[in-house]
């Protein structure tokens, strides 16, 4: 049983960019008149007005199908308040509005309500199961947060026979061993196997990489597992769901892996980098933004892009430029943007490698000796890693102590001055925020 | 209403350190379907289609951090759906002097990940790097979780049981997760600094000696896993034998029971041809036989000059025996030249048959070189109804030929064509199942 007024109350973006919760009277009408128990204070059955919703828009009169539309509509952005509300009170460093932002739009309800299917779950449920295998909420929890999830399917599919045996072997029988390592083959045999030619028959819009299992899946996998008593499609499917828990929970305590034998020789000269450095390092830092600068241009918005990158490296190299100052300034949404656009962990990591690779140019017998081994090879990128540490890290603690919020930091760094010059050239008038400069 | 629940099962999970993530779009996984489709056996397209998705992210990849990288696909597994089909990970992937090992996995969270035994133990399939790509399809992120170099595993694997499916459970916490050094060997590092076995010709070890046994048994590869049907061992050989490997394949993707007892018939036929000694023909052109070919009592038959000067009755029928069947040969689209190599030998088979089998080879061209057996009765005898003559190579039966009655015929003509790589296996067999099989024919190049 639910509450009725989610019908006909609809949860939307003002055009001022605030949510906010408004009734559509013409819906509340409909639904009171075919459901007379929803005009009191009384719920109704979810499943009933869903199923009826559903039928009239997709068989319905016209005038009908209309109107049933909008009560489902307003049920799912409900649903879909909900259900971000209760993720983001489990992970509280997800923000709210993000997340809604993602999902709270009419193409995707409109795709949640087409696809839903009233024999085969609630709207709710349904809709939840959408928002979280929507790709961009996917990867916004994957990306700012590190949050992932990994279906059932997904776990049997990449287990292989060796690992569960050991999974289960710990505290299991014999005999239960046996019958997991059974389960799982034949679950790859009928799943796994034919998943290709299977994925090709699922709609593209609502298909899913690792759906769960249809029913002729689970029957096929009942018939070709020894008889037991409880062998019906739906006791296998019980019986996969377990499985896949006994693995997800699985924490083996790792073994230590032997101790690696290190050929590390005599330091290197100190000066020898620190001579050559300048005219490397200005190569470096023209060869590594030119990559990022082309990498950007292939994607979506490629143009725009180049010049937000662009903007934002002058804005915080030269200028330093606060986060959230950038933000604004090159029309992103919020300081995480900006952090990952800038991604400066990698930038300077690909400074430093490109700093090994311009010194193997000058310095033959110093470095030329280091790359016939990994771990001298690994020891040189540090040394150089170490100098322009001095620099990127000054400038990374600065951040995290001030929290994005300084104001017109002067980055009076190497690597920062650098990257500085390397824009200006690059693009004269870059230092204002309304720059036009082509990348 | 059914209980079926169709919420997504499962928690969500926080990883603990970031990750190196790179974002794909629809078309990364429209190149992987279209990859995986080459692949004939179904059931194992997913895997192929992982391991390209992998190596498509891997490239991407890259393209992104170090676009001076990149890799060549020739000789890439993932393209060879016999190798794609039984080693679940990207191998022979080169990268400059660097030989890369991609191992596709869906999960993050996993404490150990499964790497093929076979890319760490065959020299064939070892790589300097190996990297483990975790494909997210719902999110279309790919992630470079981690990498290894060969030494580094070569010195780990003292710690490692393989399983007994064939994978080493590698711990995720043994990986080393700063790609960034990845990336800083493959622009920098001398490839010379990881030792790889050296890959020659792979000696095999057992399976001359268990032919029958693997005859046997790899056919059930049809239901089970590679792993339930051989020994490590016999894998071993099994995977480094390309034949063996396109026969898997061929076996696996062609459905019919009938198809299926050919092909059997035809890897009877491979096994013998790939450890049995071969016999030199090339020899038979200067008129002489290898030890092998004297051994199994072949002969050279002799020059027509020679024989007429000396008279000798049995060769004499022999030379015009063997000229008259080349010339009535209808089979034949040209006569042997005069420098062919020209053999005989008479058999006798277990059933009390006897026969006499005539072998004539000679070079086509600089390629290729042709065989022309004709089998039949020893002077004197009647034809042996019944007689089955079988010519095979590494890629299959070429020719089977049945002496029938009705056709008037007295003997069975063959002629087969290949290159310097190719060995030729003649097998005769009576109309009661008498079989006996020849040493397989080989022909070096460099005549």
């Amino acid at each position: 049983m639910g509450e009725p007024w989610k019908y006909w109350t609809r949860v939307e973006f003002a055009s001022t960019g605030h949510r906010r919760k408004s009734e559509v009277p013409a819906v509340k009408l409909f639904l009171q008149k075919h459901f007379p128990e929803s005009a009191g204070q009384s719920k109704v059955s979810d499943r009933e007005v869903q199923r009826c919703l559903t039928n009239w828009v997709r068989a319905g009169e016209e005038a009908d199908r209309q109107m049933a539309q909008l009560g489902l509509h307003c049920y799912t952005t409900n649903a879909i308040e909900g259900h971000c509300r209760k993720f983001v009170n489990q992970f509280n460093q997800v923000d709210f509005d993000t997340l809604i932002g993602l999902v709270l739009q009419d193409e995707f309800i409109a795709e949640v309500i087409a696809s839903y299917d009233p024999e085969k779950s609630a709207l709710s449920t349904w809709t939840k199961m959408r928002i979280f295998s929507h790709r961009d909420v996917k990867r916004f929890l994957r990306l700012d947060h590190g949050i992932i999830k990994e279906t059932d399917w997904q776990i049997l599919c990449s287990t292989s026979p060796g690992a569960l045996r050991r999974i289960l072997g710990s505290e299991r029988t014999a005999y239960e061993v046996g019958q997991g390592g059974e389960l799982l083959q034949v679950f790859k045999e009928v799943y796994c196997g034919p998943l290709m030619a299977e994925r090709e028959k699922l709609n593209q819009k609502s298909r899913r990489p690792y759906p769960q299992p249809t029913q002729q899946q689970l029957m096929k996998m009942a018939l070709q597992l020894p008889p037991r008593p409880d062998s019906g499609w739906e006791d296998v499917l019980n019986q996969l769901r377990e499985l896949a828990k006994v693995i997800r929970t699985d924490r083996a305590q790792p073994p230590v892996p032997p101790s690696a034998r290190s050929d590390l020789s005599p330091e290197p000269q100190q000066d020898l980098l620190a001579d050559y450095r300048s005219p490397c390092i200005a190569k470096a830092v023209s060869q590594v933004i030119e990559t990022r600068l082309h990498h950007l241009s292939q994607g979506r918005n490629g143009e725009k892009k180049g010049k937000q990158y662009l903007n934002a490296l002058g804005l915080f190299y030269c200028q330093g430029a606060s986060m959230k100052d950038i933000a604004r300034m090159v029309d992103l949404s919020d300081q995480p943007s900006v952090s990952r656009l800038l991604d400066r962990k990698t930038l300077k990591a690909d400074i430093s490698r490109h700093l090994v690779v311009c010194m193997r140019g000058c310095l033959d017998e110093g470095i030329g000796q280091g790359l016939s081994s990994p771990d001298r090879l690994k020891a040189w990128d540090q040394r150089v890693s170490t100098f322009l540490e001095e620099d990127v890290d000054k400038l990374m603690r600065a951040d995290a102590k001030e929290g994005y919020t300084s104001q017109n930091r002067q980055m009076r760094t190497l690597l920062a001055q650098e990257i500085c010059r390397y824009v200006q050239t690059v693009c004269r008038q870059c230092l204002k925020a309304a720059c036009q400069c082509s990348g | 209403m059914t209980n079926t629940d169709i919420s997504d099962n499962g928690c969500w999970t926080q990883l603990e350190e970031p990750m190196e993530t790179l974002l794909l779009d629809s078309k990364h996984f429209e190149e992987a379907e279209r990859i995986s489709h080459n692949n004939q056996a179904v059931s194992r397209q997913w895997s192929n289609y992982l391991q390209a998705l992998a190596l498509i992210s891997f490239e991407a990849w890259l393209q992104e951090r170090e676009p001076s990288l990149t890799v060549t696909r020739e000789s890439c597994s993932v393209f060879q759906p016999e190798v794609a089909s039984v080693i679940e990970a990207v191998c022979d992937l080169q990268l400059g002097g660097f030989r890369v090992c991609l191992i596709p996995t869906l999960r993050l969270t996993a404490d150990e990940v499964a790497i093929p035994r076979a890319v760490v133990d065959i020299g064939a399939y070892a790589a300097h790097f190996y990297v483990v790509v975790a494909l997210d399809e719902e999110a279309e992120v790919a992630t470079i979780r981690g990498f290894l170099r060969y030494d580094q595993l070569v010195h780990y694997r003292s710690q490692l049981q393989p399983d007994f499916d064939w994978n080493y459970p590698l711990p995720s916490s043994w990986l080393n997760t700063d790609v960034n050094e990845l990336l800083l060997n493959l622009q920098c590092l001398d490839p010379q600094a990881i030792s790889l076995p050296i890959v020659a010709n792979h000696h095999l070890t057992v399976l001359p000696r268990q032919r029958a046994e693997i005859l046997a048994v790899l056919p059930q590869a049809l239901e089970k896993p590679l792993w339930e049907v051989l020994t490590w061992e016999q894998a071993v050989d099994v995977l480094t034998q390309p034949h063996l490997l396109r026969w898997l394949y061929q076996y696996q993707t062609e459905p019919t029971p009938a198809r299926h007892q050919e092909l059997i018939t035809a890897l009877g036929d491979l096994l013998q041809i790939l450890t049995r000694k071969a016999i030199n023909v090339g020899l038979w052109m200067e008129r002489r036989l290898d030890d092998l070919a004297a051994a199994v009592s072949w002969q050279i038959v002799p020059e027509a000059a020679l024989v007429r000067e000396t008279r000798r009755f049995d060769d004499q029928s022999i030379v015009q025996t063997l000229g008259e069947l080349l010339e009535e040969s209808l089979e034949l689209e040209e006569r042997p030249p005069e420098h062919a190599g020209r053999v005989y030998q008479d058999i006798a088979l277990t059933d009390g048959t006897y026969l006499r089998l005539y072998a004539v080879a000679w070079p086509l061209d600089g390629q290729n070189w042709t065989l022309v057996i004709i089998a039949g009765a020893r002077p004197g005898d009647l034809p042996p109804y019944g007689l089955q003559l079988r010519v095979s190579d590494q890629t299959g039966v070429l020719v089977e030929e049945t002496l029938a009655q009705d056709q008037q015929l007295a003997y069975l003509f063959a002629q087969v064509e290949g290159s310097h790589d190719d060995l030729f296996l003649v097998t005769l067999r009576s109309a009661s199942g008498a079989t006996q099989e020849s040493e397989p024919f080989a022909f070096p190049g460099g005549f």
